[in-house]
């Protein structure tokens, strides 16, 4: 991953997997821990000033957001809206141990509907996909004008030609 | 045939209420019913020029926190404008009228606006030993409904009781209260639930009705979408401190002061549907996971016979909440194709990039 200067930069997903394996096995015991899935980080993709990817673990899928340079970062609990190609998001800011100050915002959480890892990573490259995919944009008037059959007078005196015709 | 009745501006501008704070009043209703704009300017439009739409309040079985969290609406002029503007023609715990000539407006009310009145229902009826458990004034409470719903244009059902029955439903339940829609079966009726529900959903769902003359959109469940979509869970503060494994293990241990996730000490926040943890309580200031308590899950169905509040949940099934099949898309178990995990996907991200309430940062 590079940044704005085109330098390379680390990639948080490693991290934050290890960091989330190391949680989770405090919370294995949990009722809400779902054994038959494992801790899962998809690639991140740049968007503005932070690095976001989707992350599984066996008791939640989020949306994380890591700042990709020194910024600013309202306080843990406040929500930061990521303006993503897809539309706002609402993410709530946290710490994520090492990797520090990070954004969530939960796609699934508990996992009990799922039961294989590979859905799970079906699922979170699917979510990533469509977060940058930016919805259809609504079709041009010209274009929805041009498309009706129309004549030379018409397109000039839309109103008398409308007229003529009732 | 529709009575004359003084519109909503004419009343608020006899009360000395400036135009000014009337179109603040709906750009703002506007934006906690999460519409744009237009909507602010339709609805202007429509208070200025419609005639009040009387609203009967009616109370069976209850508490009156309904009534006591409607009123402490924060909303800049609920006290005099909300109350005005639903013509609360009969409600028999804020009305001046009492006795013979509290129960003639309510024939009044059925005769000149037959068709056009709301009747909003705080509380439910018994149905044991014939409607005894609930008399009203000198009848059984669950008649006076009937006949009161009979010629309404919808029905509000307050709260966690009239909805689904609350804690007088709660079992052996020995009045055998009903929540209000097992009784009235022919009229459109939008569930608020909640013990009692939060003030300016209450105010933004009679605005909405009052000014558009219809229910707004409604879950499966009867609960108006722009307030009951969002599931405390995942809009809750403290839910970084879950997603890092970090609770609160005993009441005013360190993770308590340090305001970790409630889920251990019994939080009902993963199974629960309301706005607190957006809109939150006494305008804004706070909910009840952030003054460090879990949720206890009242605006869910049943929620007195769940278990303690202080059970951990176990399952998200537990609780009774179905699994949302249009938000998930189906369970995604088993080997899934592509296309299962697109469209489970798609939905996720979809809920995802719904309105947001307030803007932060960019």
């Amino acid at each position: 991953m590079r940044d704005d200067t085109g330098q390379p930069t680390e990639d948080p997903g490693p991290r934050l997997a290890a960091w989330w394996r190391d949680v989770a096995e405090r919370m294995a015991d949990l009722p809400i821990y779902n054994p038959t899935l494992e801790v899962q980080v998809t690639d991140f993709r740049r968007h503005g000033d932070f690095h976001v990817g989707v992350a599984v673990t066996p008791w939640f899928m989020n949306v994380v957001a890591v700042p990709a340079r020194a910024r600013s970062m309202p306080a843990a609990g406040a929500t930061l809206v990521l303006d993503l190609p897809a539309g706002p998001v609402e993410a709530i800011v946290g710490e994520a141990g090492p990797v520090g100050t990070v954004a969530l915002a939960s796609l699934f959480s508990p996992m009990d509907m799922f039961d294989d890892p590979v859905a799970t990573r079906l699922v979170a490259d699917a979510a990533l996909e469509a977060l940058f995919e930016r919805p259809a944009p609504p079709e041009p008037l010209l274009e929805r004008q041009l498309a009706r059959p129309t004549d030379r007078r018409s397109l000039l005196f839309p109103r008398r030609a409308t007229e003529a015709a009732s | 045939m529709a009575a004359a009745t003084e519109t909503f501006y004419e009343v608020i501008r006899r009360q000395g209420i400036t135009r000014r704070s009337f179109v603040k009043f709906c750009n703002l209703t506007a934006a906690s019913l999460g519409l744009g704009p237009i909507a602010a300017a339709e609805m202007a439009e429509a208070l200025e020029t419609k005639p009040r739409t009387p609203v009967i309040w009616m109370h069976g079985l209850e508490c009156t926190c309904c009534s006591e969290s409607f009123i402490r609406s924060a909303h800049p002029l609920v006290k005099d404008v909300v109350l005005s503007m639903i013509s609360l023609d009969y409600d028999d715990t804020i009305m001046a009228a009492a006795g013979h000539q509290a129960e003639a407006i309510l024939e009044e009310t059925k005769q000149k606006y037959k068709g056009q009145y709301i009747l909003a229902v705080e509380g439910n009826p018994p149905l044991n030993e014939d409607g005894m458990f609930c008399i009203d004034g000198g009848k059984p409470f669950v008649e006076k409904l009937k006949w009161m719903a009979e010629d309404a244009m919808a029905i509000i059902a307050w709260g966690a009781c009239a909805s689904w029955g609350c804690v007088q439903a709660a079992k052996p339940n020995p009045t055998q209260a009903t929540p209000i829609d097992k009784v009235i079966k022919n009229k459109p009726i939008i569930k608020v639930p909640g013990c009692p529900p939060i003030a300016e959903v209450m105010t933004g769902v009679v605005t909405y009705i009052t000014t558009f003359g219809r229910l707004p959109e409604l879950d499966r469940q009867g609960r108006p979408k722009m307030f009951y979509s969002q599931r405390i869970h995942d809009k809750c503060y403290r839910r970084p401190h879950f997603d890092a494994g970090q609770f609160v293990e005993s009441w005013d241990d360190d993770g308590a002061r340090k305001g970790y996730c409630l889920y251990k000490m019994g939080c009902k926040g993963p199974t629960t549907y309301n706005a607190c943890s957006t809109t939150r309580w006494n305008g804004g200031v706070s909910f009840p996971i952030q003054s460090g308590h879990g949720c206890i899950g009242c605006s869910e169905e049943g929620f007195w016979d769940k278990g303690s509040f202080y059970d951990r949940l176990t399952t998200i099934t537990q609780f009774g909440v179905e699994r949302n099949a249009d938000q998930v898309g189906g369970a995604v178990a088993g080997v899934v194709g592509a296309a299962v995990a697109v469209h489970a996907a798609a939905t996720a991200v979809k809920r995802l990039t719904g309105k947001p309430t307030e803007k932060t940062d960019a």
